[in-house]
């Protein structure tokens, strides 16, 4: 008989299954060590989305209780506010048109009941025209609900406001701003124009219906649309992947390619602002609508149409004005060094009180400065001419070029201005609703179509915007005042300077009332955002920016000559010494 | 056709017992699949009532929080400058911002006016009993949902619903819905890590049913293997014996066996080939003074005209003996030739039919002598391959055999023909025997009736030869009988050497058989007629 005892290999195979099992085992446990890994951002409390279902009435509900019921259903629009229009008395109802506007009335106003009546007395912050620009009211609301009983016994509203009703805490929950996208007479750029509309799951649909109906009425002289008049859209519907389809009407089958390009960069930038679309495509009787920038599945990218962009891209060079003349700022790895600049304006004398570099990338590059209470324009490049404005002279604010290459100045006397369009051979005047005024600063937007202006009002400094018109000659128009409060603020902050930080936001130097230092502020062209963006101890004097779209540029000049620069984040390290004056180009 | 359709049906049970691996495999497979399913069915009740119950326990505290906060800014609130409905929205937008900020619930508050919600939720959301619960009591309830989303998708939930409470206001029921996504998505990764392991698992232990059943089978076939050798023959097949167990004392056994075979069968072939060559040795040692007898018996039996009547018969007696002496060495001789394979045919194509009637003639005289007539009943020609000598003896044999058992009945002698065989039928009707002792007839000295007379004084040896004969031939030589019915016997050779015989021309069973009441019928009167006594 033979007898084979487990071999020694056997037994060693045996060993190490064991202890790879026993291994593996304990390999699967919850880690106490490991890499350290990025986080997501912590997100603001806009990413919470609340709806409001209203009830209608309740049956035998008090006055009170019907009011505040239709002031709460206001919130919501579905079915051409079905549930607000159950409270109104029957004569009120079909009477009652919500979309005449809306009315936003400041937050802890509440109604007050007395024994006939049921009435709102709130002050108003601002209302929506029919055309869903904003418009700040400085004035109080008074409204009688005028209730009476109906054949059936309910109370029921006879006099509804004309439009919508809305706290201004719904308003800002419930409503979104969203940029209409036209453009100026001559089609070489797009303008913005803020809108509001109702915060929707698929804002396109209105925001395209909003862009087909026309400029706001304020913008509308300033402005063109490529849509033909009678342009109609049936819907904009997602097509899944990120692309919407757009169907138009026939009216615009006949244009060229021109026109229809036009006409398309209005809608990718008008959609742009939907995060969700990545591609537009146009459809006219549910077929392709050409169009020279769509790819062969008939889709438009968001980024087509980058020429006509509001704000364009041009050198981010910063120069200053010290005791010696112009420099260019040279940012070295330790500190900033300066550069003294060529050209003529190399010759320009001192003390510069203030100056402006055209925008223009490419073209010979000029300056405007303002030296001994006289025009002077010079070139940054040798064989250019030193030339002195004629016209223009007295109190001469920071003049500006304009994206068209036009340079503006203006100067301001304590009972009046004059605005100037700067050739080299003369000074025309321009035209403006505001010439009354005592101005500190204007600044004009990157698109050349609207004019930020810090003017006196009654002893008091403030901040307002005018639309720049483009016909045979410039005119000036439409002023729209920009309030600049904080909530919990006594009254509005006083401006100092001001510059532009994109297409519709302005960045601000302003002072507290009760205070002496300017901080710098951001707020958008309608005034309903206002955010503080540094720290205030300094004492500063003026602001040049650089508009940008991703992230704009800004310095800010002390009456002491010291020079910061805006980074991210509230912070302004401190730049130069010694600085007069400073300007990005345009 | 039937039978192949029976075939392919029954190929599978064939095939399932016709492996034992096969079959180990198959009911691993299937108990381990269903202690699988029974056991992920346990894990996965378990797993997931356990993370539902953390999930409830989770959502209660994070919602005690979110409503001890709800319930503080409603407090907080100054009810006579805010409308009450304002305060709810603010408070629902705080809320629902807590909840989205982990992605963890959403709320829907139910005012006054409206319901407030967040997350695109429809009340549907809330049922209906929990509802009538916070309305009835203020406390804090939870349960499970199913989630309804206003652009129709559904998932599973929990709802935990209260109060708020505004003083000299009224009391405002909040609820907030947990989906149970990560839950659902937690268990579902756990029931593909259930389903792959076990997958896996069945396979492993598939593999490893087969690679046990391998084992075990493996020594069993060789045992089979063994056994089957040692059975044809080759007796020094052995197993090889490894380790101590089961299957080891299998193959000890099975050598055991083989050994005790082996030596018995040898000792056996020892013992038979000692007897044979004794029979020869003693048949052959016989015959020389069986020579001296035979010439002295003829000396007396020549002699006996001059003896005494009872010296005479001693002398006749003594001759007639010694003729039989001399016939039963001669067939123990021819015996002893086939026990040791020394039996060698000498081969001629001859007519059967021919030899036949040559015997019959032959034995005619004996056969008037003893009363018997003999018919030969023949179809023709029927040549062979055969050794003539011991078809004559056969046959002779066989007529002897049927003249002496054939109580003087007549003697048909049947010659048959076909392509392969040539038969011939030697038919009596005799006594006949049992049908029992078909066999015995052909055992050596074997008497149907050990008492009765014998006339011709056969040896005793003469049907064992001729089965020898007739096998040499790789012929068949068969026997039928019944008592009263006689006999037949039937010898069956192939035409040609190399054949091999598939059916005999001749049947066994007479072919008179069944005319067996008519032929008495004939016979009584044939004996009437006084042509045969018999």
């Amino acid at each position: 008989m033979r007898v084979h005892p487990l071999g020694s290999r056997a037994r060693v195979v045996a060993v190490i299954v064991v202890v790879a099992a026993l291994a593996l085992a304990g390999c699967v446990s919850v880690p106490t060590t490991g890499p350290v890994e990025p986080g997501a951002m912590p997100s603001g409390s806009s990413s919470a989305r609340v709806e409001i279902q209203p009830a209608p009435p309740v049956p035998d509900a008090s006055p009170a209780l019907v009011v505040e019921g239709f002031l709460h259903a206001m919130s919501n629009s579905d079915g051409d506010y079905a549930i607000a229009r159950s409270y109104l008395s029957n004569a009120a109802r079909d009477a009652w048109r919500p979309k005449t506007g809306v009315l936003v009335y400041d937050d802890g106003s509440p109604i007050s009941i007395s024994e006939d009546s049921v009435v709102l007395d709130a002050p108003l912050e601002g209302a929506l025209g029919p055309d869903g620009s904003f418009t700040h009211l400085f004035k109080n609301y008074r409204i009688d609900f005028g209730l009476i009983k109906d054949q059936s016994g309910q109370w029921r509203i006879t006099n509804p406001p004309n439009g919508v009703l809305i706290s201004q805490y719904l308003f800002e929950r419930f409503y979104e701003r969203y940029n209409l996208y036209f453009y100026d007479p001559s089609y070489q750029t797009l303008v913005p124009d803020p809108i509001f509309i109702e915060r929707n799951s698929q804002p396109s649909t209105p925001l395209l219906q909003k862009l087909l109906s026309g400029p706001s009425q304020w913008l509308q002289p300033s402005v063109v649309s490529a849509f033909p008049g009678e342009t109609s859209m049936s819907l904009a519907a997602p097509a899944g992947n990120g692309v919407v389809d757009v169907s138009l009407g026939d009216s615009i089958a006949n244009l060229n390619e021109a026109q229809r390009s036009r006409m398309a960069a209005q809608i990718v930038w008008t959609l742009r602002q939907v995060r969700e679309v990545v591609g537009v495509r146009l459809l006219v009787n549910g077929q392709k609508y050409g169009v020279q920038e769509q790819d062969v599945e008939g889709v438009i990218a968001m980024n087509a149409y980058g020429g006509v962009d509001p704000v364009r891209f041009t050198s981010e060079e910063l120069y200053v004005a010290t005791a010696e003349g112009l420099s260019v700022v040279r940012s070295g790895e330790a500190e900033a060094q300066t550069q003294r600049v060529g050209g003529t304006c190399a010759e320009v004398s001192t003390p510069i009180s203030s100056f402006t570099v055209t925008p223009a990338p490419g073209a010979a590059r000029q300056v405007a400065a303002v030296v001994n209470s006289q025009l002077i324009t010079c070139g940054l490049e040798p064989g250019t001419e030193l030339a002195t404005a004629p016209g223009v002279a007295g109190n001469i604010l920071r003049p500006q070029y304009s994206r068209f290459g036009e340079l503006w100045a203006v100067t301001s006397r304590t009972d009046g201005n004059s605005m100037y369009h700067v050739s080299p051979t003369r000074a025309d005047t321009v035209e403006t609703p505001i010439a009354d005024s005592e101005i500190r600063a204007f600044r004009i937007s990157p698109d050349g179509t609207r004019m930020a202006v810090i003017r006196r009002v009654d002893g008091k400094w403030q901040l307002g915007l005018l639309r720049i018109e483009r016909g045979e000659r410039f005119l000036v128009s439409g002023w729209r005042p920009i309030v600049l409060t904080l909530s919990g603020d006594t009254g509005p902050r006083s401006p100092l300077d001001v510059g532009w930080a994109d297409a519709t936001t302005l960045m601000v130097l302003a002072t507290e009332q009760g205070k002496s230092v300017a901080q710098p502020y951001v707020v958008n062209q309608d005034g309903t955002e206002l955010r503080q963006i540094g720290p205030g101890d300094w004492t500063p004097k003026a602001l040049a920016t650089l508009p940008q779209t991703a992230s704009s540029k800004a310095v800010v000049v002390s009456t002491k000559g010291s020079l910061w620069r805006y980074q991210e984040d509230y912070r302004w390290p401190f730049l130069l010494d010694e600085v007069q004056a400073a300007s990005y180009p345009g | 056709m039937l039978n192949r359709i029976a075939a392919v049906v029954r190929a599978p049970g064939r095939f399932w017992w016709g492996s034992l691996p096969l079959r180990v495999v198959a009911s691993t497979l299937v108990a381990s699949v269903l202690v699988l399913l029974a056991g992920g069915f346990l894990l996965m009740q378990q797993a997931s009532q356990g993370v539902i119950e953390g999930k409830k326990r989770a959502a209660l505290a994070e919602s005690s929080v979110a409503l001890a906060e709800a319930q503080a800014t409603l407090s907080a609130a100054d009810l006579t400058r805010n409308n009450v409905n304002e305060v709810l929205t603010r408070l629902a937008f705080e809320v629902a911002s807590r909840g989205s900020t982990g992605g963890q619930f959403q709320v829907i508050v139910q005012g006054p006016v409206s319901d407030i919600r967040s997350g695109q939720i429809l009340p549907g959301s809330v049922p209906e009993v929990l509802r009538e619960r916070v309305n009835r009591e203020s406390t804090t309830w939870v349960t499970a949902t199913t989630v309804d989303y206003a652009d129709g998708s559904t998932e599973a939930g929990l709802a935990v619903g209260s109060a708020l409470v505004a003083t000299d206001a009224g009391r405002y029921p909040i609820y907030l819905i947990f989906p149970l996504n990560r839950e659902v998505d937690t268990l579902q990764v756990l029931q593909r890590a259930v389903v792959t392991t076990g997958g896996l698992l069945v396979l492993a232990l598939a593999g490893v049913a087969w690679l046990v059943a391998r084992q075990v089978i493996g020594p069993v076939r060789e045992a089979r293997l063994a056994a089957e050798g040692i059975a044809s023959g080759r007796l020094e097949e052995r197993m090889a014996v490894r380790g101590t167990d089961d299957l080891a004392g299998l193959a000890i056994s099975m050598n055991f066996m083989a050994g005790e075979l082996q030596k018995q069968i040898t000792q056996l072939e020892e013992l038979s080939r000692v007897q044979q060559q004794f029979v020869s040795d003693v048949s052959h040692e016989l015959r020389t003074p069986l020579t001296t007898v035979r010439m002295a018996a003829e000396m007396l039996y020549e002699a006996r005209a001059g003896f005494e009547p009872v010296e005479t018969r001693s002398a006749e007696l003594l001759y007639a003996e010694v003729d039989r002496f001399e016939e039963l060495l001669g067939d123990l001789l021819e015996i002893s030739r086939f026990d040791a394979g020394a039996a060698v045919l000498s081969i001629e194509k001859v007519d059967v039919a021919e030899l036949t009637r040559r015997e019959v003639a032959a034995q005619t005289a004996f056969a008037m002598d003893c009363g018997t007539p003999l018919v030969v009943h023949s179809s023709g020609e029927a040549t062979a391959e055969v050794d003539p000598r011991r078809i004559t003896r056969i046959l002779r044999n066989l007529i002897t055999n049927a003249i002496e058992h054939g109580e003087r009945m007549p003697i048909d002698i049947y010659i048959e023909a076909d392509d392969k065989a040539v038969a011939v039928a030697v038919r009596d009707h005799g006594l006949g025997f049992e049908a029992s002792q078909v066999k015995q007839v052909f055992l050596r000295f074997w008497r149907a009736d050990p008492a009765r007379a014998r006339k011709v004084g056969g040896t005793g040896l003469g049907l064992a030869i001729s089965m020898e004969d007739a096998r040499l031939h790789d012929g068949w030589l068969n026997a039928w009988g019944r008592p009263g019915l006689g006999s037949q016997f039937r010898l069956t050779i192939p035409r040609h050497r190399a054949a091999v015989l598939e059916i005999s021309p001749l049947p066994v069973v007479p072919r008179d058989l069944h005319e067996h009441h008519r032929r008495s019928r004939r016979r009584s009167a044939s004996v009437a007629e006084g042509k045969s006594d018999r």
